[in-house]
């Protein structure tokens, strides 16, 4: 029997994308839909210069194991977890749109290895959440095919994917 | 640790405890609840699994919808905890977990769990099985 193959960076980003297409539907009323890289460098090109990023990372471990990343835009997060929680973005602070984020990075990673690897089972870590400066964002975009750019409400979010091979080397 | 009443006076509900270490998922679950156009009672709320027990012990409680990856006590050992006590055998437990794998899927079977919830869900999903454990009582 041959061990569980850690996702390529296509395949995974791909099934990526669709997690969070998915998680934008169900619950945060949004949608959401991948984009190539040349209409993603120009949503981040429009967003403001100065503009706060969040980036919730959720590691997971199991038959192989990796790092799944979300990053967005602050006031784009503010939105969808007033979208999520039901209430206006405003009447949110810092500390809940970080645990939104973080969230919502959870339920993109859950669902993307519930649905490419029901049968194993991986445990995923807390949600580390944290800014990222506006000029680390279109580097994120360079890394090696294994960023994602999704535009949701015409704003762009970038998933990111490292997965590690197992030692068995498949 | 809070309990929120959400029947006014004369209305009878069920007891809810939501177990998330996500406050903004608690706040989501809690919203969806009672949007469902069910009856319900008090919601609890706790961020981990021994936060739970300690709400179990004090309060009486009718339904319990958990996470299952939470630090400090998982969902699971909440699961198996209940279970080995004989006054919270009647409690309906509701796992709501964004691992939909067949082996946690065959776990929560083992543990008494009557729906699973995977997340993400509709507003309607949570409505739905709300309508269904409170017909069934």
């Amino acid at each position: 029997m041959s061990s569980p193959r850690s996702p390529q960076p296509a395949d995974g980003l791909a099934a990526l994308g669709d997690a969070v297409r998915q998680v934008a539907e169900a619950s945060l009323f949004a949608c959401a839909e991948p984009c190539d890289a040349s209409r993603t460098a120009g949503l981040l090109q429009a967003r403001p210069p100065a503009e706060a990023w969040l980036t919730a990372a959720v590691a997971f471990t199991g038959p192989f194991e990796g790092v799944v990343r979300v990053t967005l835009p602050g006031p784009l997060a503010g939105d969808l977890a007033g979208a999520f929680c039901g209430t206006q973005p405003d009447a949110l602070d810092a500390s809940q749109v970080a645990d939104f984020a973080g969230e919502l990075a959870n339920m993109v990673c859950g669902r993307w290895l519930t649905q490419t690897h029901r049968r194993e089972r991986f445990e995923l870590a807390a949600p580390v959440v944290g800014g990222t400066a506006p000029a680390d964002i279109a580097a994120l975009t360079g890394r090696d095919g294994g960023t994602l750019g999704i535009v949701v409400n015409d704003a762009p979010v970038l998933v990111g994917l490292t997965a590690a091979h197992p030692m068995t080397g498949a | 640790m809070t309990g929120e009443p959400m029947a006014g006076p004369g209305q009878a509900g069920p007891n809810i405890l939501i177990v998330d270490d996500s406050a903004i998922m608690r706040t989501m679950i809690k919203r969806v609840a009672a949007l469902a156009g069910t009856p319900l009672g008090t919601i609890f709320e706790a961020a981990n699994g021994r936060e739970a027990l300690a709400i179990l012990e004090q309060h009486p409680v009718q339904f319990v919808f958990t996470d299952l990856a939470m630090p400090v006590m998982t969902g699971t050992e909440l699961l198996r905890e209940m279970q080995a006590r004989d006054q919270w055998r009647g409690i309906v437990r509701v796992v709501i977990t964004t691992d939909g794998s067949d082996s946690r899927r065959h776990e929560a079977d083992g543990l008494s769990v009557s729906v699973y919830v995977e997340k993400p869900f509709r507003p309607e999903e949570m409505r739905d099985v709300l309508t269904s454990l409170t017909t069934a009582r």
